[in-house]
């Protein structure tokens, strides 16, 4: 049997099941070195179109690379990676990146991942900050709620909290810069 | 500092199944992913920034308590035989034993506790245990975490948790797995339908030895793929309620197959008893499989119990580059083939034959006309 990707005789052959849905790829060594499937610990099958015939395919980094928009043209200020590179090496290139192509990689994140924001541990020194953030989070959510529903004098008491709330918050690590 | 020679010399408890309770559940792994805010990740790094990070990196690590006196070794320190001999020990990632210079590697005394530095992330802390606990991994593992954390500064994001290369590992950063053995579903057929359940529950499976559609010795990993919006421990509990389903499965599988055909798993239980006493030259594959039938029989009473134990060493040591180690060369497979067939004849010397004892007379295996009555 050949390589999905190339001439070579396919030695690897990969088969992946999620949520029910079965991809397979047959790969030469090195095209399968390449795709990470020799990995143990590697990555999804799907970084590349060609080895996943199916356009259906549902959670990926597929995703992450197909639906770039035509912002993927920027690049990160602090590491010079631009999101289109993501094709390339499957990986950001710093965790400024993260800030910086927020959307872009937040618009693709649910179909990897059981949910859009975190709620595992923090790190220590960083707890205080994370409560207020989310108290924070909270409050706009009710204020955003409150206009909707055109409750304004509820809608005015929590953005008064709101504000009480940010002036004493403490000093945020990785405070948004927006480009 | 820990030599090689003795990381050699004495195998992990966990790699030799030290737990009572390992016929079906071998190991629990947990490894969570950390970077340091303001450096680039080491795949996107230039060499000299990979360069320049790690002994910050490397001091951190070796200065936490549980570190003490630890194997530690940059990897471009090792030979590719003896990198490869850590990929086969689960020590390192393939991804890891590629890089060399910028890279390192520091490992516990009794290599319970691996930290890989400039792998794909900063840091990749990893915790293995025997058996099925999850828990007990996650709880040493963290216990580091918290000590590097103190050293460090993170990159940790308060919408996206902890900052990955990848962003498949973005949130907490962990991935917990099981490796399992699964025989009994193998033989009757029900493998499939696990998988494609487990599947459906967003968990990944995988073979252990290679990536092919059947898996080699019949080992699988079960591991998480979601790290983002769960907890650490609703991931644990999650993944350990189904490695428990699993696990019962595989034991009533076994128990049925001693109940509809005894004759049939004797048969192969004995046959790989013979083949692997008495083979001069066999591959990996093969000696896997028959190496995974005596790991039945000895949870099925056909051998001491302790005959799991040494499937487990051997299971590692007939590895390519364990064998290479050994040898202390370079080995053609032809050579390997040779040589695996001599250490498993060599370490099953005192196995004594398989004791069939759930055949009973009832079940006819010696009264080759069982409609005929005995005559009296």
């Amino acid at each position: 049997m050949q390589c999905d990707h190339c001439d070579n005789k396919a030695t690897v052959f990969y088969t992946q099941i999620i949520d029910g849905i079965s991809k397979k790829a047959s790969l030469c060594e090195p095209c399968a070195n390449k795709q990470g499937v020799t990995d143990p610990d590697g990555f999804l099958l799907g970084k590349d179109t060609a080895a996943l015939g199916k356009p259906s395919a549902p959670k990926s980094v597929l995703q992450l690379e197909t639906s770039m928009g035509k912002e993927s043209t920027r690049s990160c200020p602090g590491c010079g990676f631009a999101f289109h590179d993501l094709k390339k090496t499957g990986r950001l290139g710093c965790s400024q990146c993260y800030e910086f192509f927020r959307k872009e990689i937040k618009n693709n994140l649910g179909g990897m991942h059981k949910g859009t924001s975190h709620t595992g541990r923090v790190p220590e020194g960083m707890l205080e900050a994370f409560a207020q953030r989310q108290r924070l989070e909270s409050l706009q959510l009710g204020l955003d709620e409150a206009i909707n529903s055109e409750d304004y004098e509820k809608a005015a008491a929590l953005r008064d909290k709101i504000s009480k709330l940010s002036e004493e918050s403490p000093t945020l690590p990785e405070q948004p810069n927006q480009p | 500092m820990m030599r090689f020679s003795t990381l050699m010399k004495h195998p992990a408890d966990w790699m030799t199944g030290a737990d009572a309770d390992s016929a079906i559940v071998l190991t629990s792994r947990i490894r969570l992913a950390r970077n340091v805010a303001g450096s680039p990740f080491p795949g996107w790094a230039r060499k000299e920034e990979r360069i320049e990070i790690l002994p910050v990196l490397r001091e951190k690590v070796e200065a936490i308590p549980e570190m003490k006196d630890a194997f530690s070794h940059q990897l471009s320190e090792l030979s590719s035989v003896q990198k490869q001999v850590l990929v086969e020990r689960h020590l390192i990632s393939r991804e890891q034993a590629a890089r060399s210079e910028g890279s390192a590697i520091v490992v516990n005394r009794n290599q319970t506790l691996s930290v890989m530095i400039n792998e794909e992330d900063h840091l990749r802390l990893q915790s293995i245990r025997s058996g099925l606990h999850l828990r007990e991994a996650y709880d040493l593992i963290a216990k580091l975490d918290e000590e590097l954390e103190q050293m460090l500064p993170y990159a940790f994001d308060h919408e996206l948790g902890y900052l990955t290369a990848c962003p498949t590992n973005v949130g907490t950063g962990l991935r917990a797995s099981a490796m399992l053995h699964l025989p009994g579903l193998v033989i009757s057929d029900h493998i499939g339908q696990v998988i494609q359940a487990v599947a459906k529950l967003g968990l990944a499976v995988r073979g252990i030895f290679g990536e092919g559609t059947e898996s080699l010795g019949h080992l699988f990993q079960i591991s998480n793929q979601s790290t983002l919006g769960e907890s650490e421990d609703d991931i644990i509990n999650r993944l350990e309620r189904v490695i428990q389903r699993v696990k019962e499965q595989e034991r009533n599988a076994r128990i049925k197959l001693i109940e509809d055909d005894p004759q049939m798993i004797a048969d192969k239980i004995s046959r790989a008893y013979g083949l692997l006493k008495y083979a001069y030259v066999i591959d990996s594959k093969e000696a896997l499989t028959h190496l995974s039938l005596i790991r039945l029989g000895s949870d099925m009473g056909c051998f001491a119990r302790e005959t799991i134990r040494l499937c487990d060493s051997l299971l590692m040591d007939i590895e390519p580059a364990h064998l290479q180690h050994m040898a202390g060369r370079k080995l053609s497979p032809e050579e390997r083939d040779t040589m695996r067939a001599k250490i498993i004849r060599s370490r099953l010397q005192n196995l004594k034959p398989p004791v069939i004892s759930f055949i009973t007379d009832q079940s006819s295996s010696n009264n080759p006309y069982p409609d005929t009555p005995p005559s009296a």
